[in-house]
């Protein structure tokens, strides 16, 4: 029993010392419009990027504050019904995009909205399956491999029982990560949590602010990069067709 | 970079007092007026929940409770009931006027479902409000006279679920 207990202490010992464990501090500002088609179907454009705001030095290693990534998601949804949507996606994807070493990234996905109401809130979960075809900079190739997610979030207004002109809501959500086929470090290759709170602004949509926590795992030796955010978000609703009504 | 976060967080939580427009209140914030009112029409109300709305310079206090399995909604301006919205069942309409509406409804659409009834104002200029899903998955509010007469008919377009990230 005690050499047992020695042998995982060793072990436990070993781990932190040769742990390489990375965190980071910075700014997520994104842009999200949805507008309206059709009837049943919706177009959506969400735009970011993923700035590490402070330089860090990490084990005597220089980590200088950069544009880690930049993100552009034209999407198309099908509204089935006010609890159920579909979605389907063409995604860019450029890792350290302002830089020499940067990383183009293809992607296709298609997902499924499932939401509940839940008192005055919503309760989604979010079922998404991933195409993606990230650039080798090596061999110049884009190898396919896969990855599922799911999301479990919950929005509710601050102020009421609907989310009106000029009033606060809050919305928070964790997001799990599955590679599935292809390059990967882990299966459960990252979580996403986030909080925060938005200010309808009426006819020019919503603004957000909120915390997100990325724990990514970042080689094979399940080294873990945490990325802590500041996200900005601002989402509108716009549409530029005239309302039908009878 | 903790405390920028704690100082935008903490800004962001404050002024929400300062602009909001429908809040939830608590019994001792509502006029013994309107506490009489409900008192005296609805004495065997349950769950009854106050809210405080504030809609073009002018101050509503809204009551929702449940009397009879039936959900109540209540609307007060300056002490004074300007609407009363009871949530019914279709087959809750007298028969008459039930067989006017569903006559008028199946001239509209070729299949459809009532997801929603209500009766609105049912002491003075009543009204029903009626929600329907048709077949081919459209969502539609229409309201109807107390003779069954066709009011008015609007189509409601179901917001979808942003995609982030």
């Amino acid at each position: 029993m005690k050499k047992t207990s020695l042998i995982i202490g060793l072990l436990l010992v070993c781990n932190i010392a040769f742990s390489q464990d990375l965190t980071f501090y910075g700014f997520l500002p994104a842009f999200n419009q949805t507008g309206r088609i059709s009837k049943k179907f919706n177009y959506n454009l969400f735009v970011s990027t993923t700035i590490d705001a402070f330089d860090e030095k990490i084990n005597g290693v220089e980590y200088p504050a950069t544009d880690l990534q930049f993100y552009l998601q034209p999407s198309i949804i099908y509204v089935y019904s006010p609890n159920l949507n579909f979605a389907g996606s063409y995604t860019y994807q450029r890792n350290n995009p302002f830089n020499g070493n940067f990383v183009n990234e293809h992607r296709l996905w298609q997902q499924v909205i499932f939401s509940l109401p839940i008192s005055s809130g919503r309760l989604t979960n979010r079922f998404r399956f991933e195409e993606r075809f990230i650039e080798n900079r090596v061999t110049g190739e884009y190898p396919l491999s896969t990855r599922a997610r799911y999301q479990v979030g919950f929005n509710i207004p601050l102020q009421g029982r609907t989310l009106d002109k000029h009033e606060f809501y809050f919305d928070t959500y964790n997001e799990f990560y599955f590679s599935l086929t292809g390059a990967k470090n882990a299966t459960y290759s990252e979580n996403w949590t986030y909080a925060g709170c938005g200010y309808d602004l009426g006819k020019m949509g919503r603004l957000e602010l909120g915390y997100l926590f990325q724990v990514v795992v970042r080689n094979a030796q399940q080294d873990l990069r945490f990325l802590n955010l500041a996200q900005v978000m601002w989402i509108t609703n716009f549409n530029f067709t005239k309302k039908k009504k009878e | 970079m903790n405390k920028i976060i704690t100082s935008l967080t903490l800004i962001f939580l404050t002024s929400l007092t300062v602009f909001g427009q429908e809040k939830r209140i608590s019994k001792k914030n509502v006029s013994m007026k309107v506490q009489n009112f409900i008192q005296t029409n609805y004495p065997n109300a349950k769950r009854l929940r106050f809210y405080e709305e504030k809609d073009r310079g002018q101050t509503f206090i809204e009551c929702e409770f449940k009397l009879d399995k039936a959900e109540y909604s209540l609307k007060f301006l300056a002490d004074s009931l300007v609407e009363t919205e009871i949530s019914i069942e279709f087959s809750d309409i007298p028969t008459n006027e039930q067989q006017i509406i569903k006559a008028n409804l199946d001239s509209l659409f070729t299949k459809y479902k009532v997801l929603e009834c209500q009766e609105v104002n049912p002491k003075t200029n009543s009204l029903y409000e009626i929600n329907i899903k048709t077949k081919s998955g459209n969502y539609f509010e229409l309201f109807y006279d107390k003779s069954g007469n066709l009011v008015k008919k609007t189509e409601i377009f179901v917001k979808p679920v942003p995609s982030q990230f």
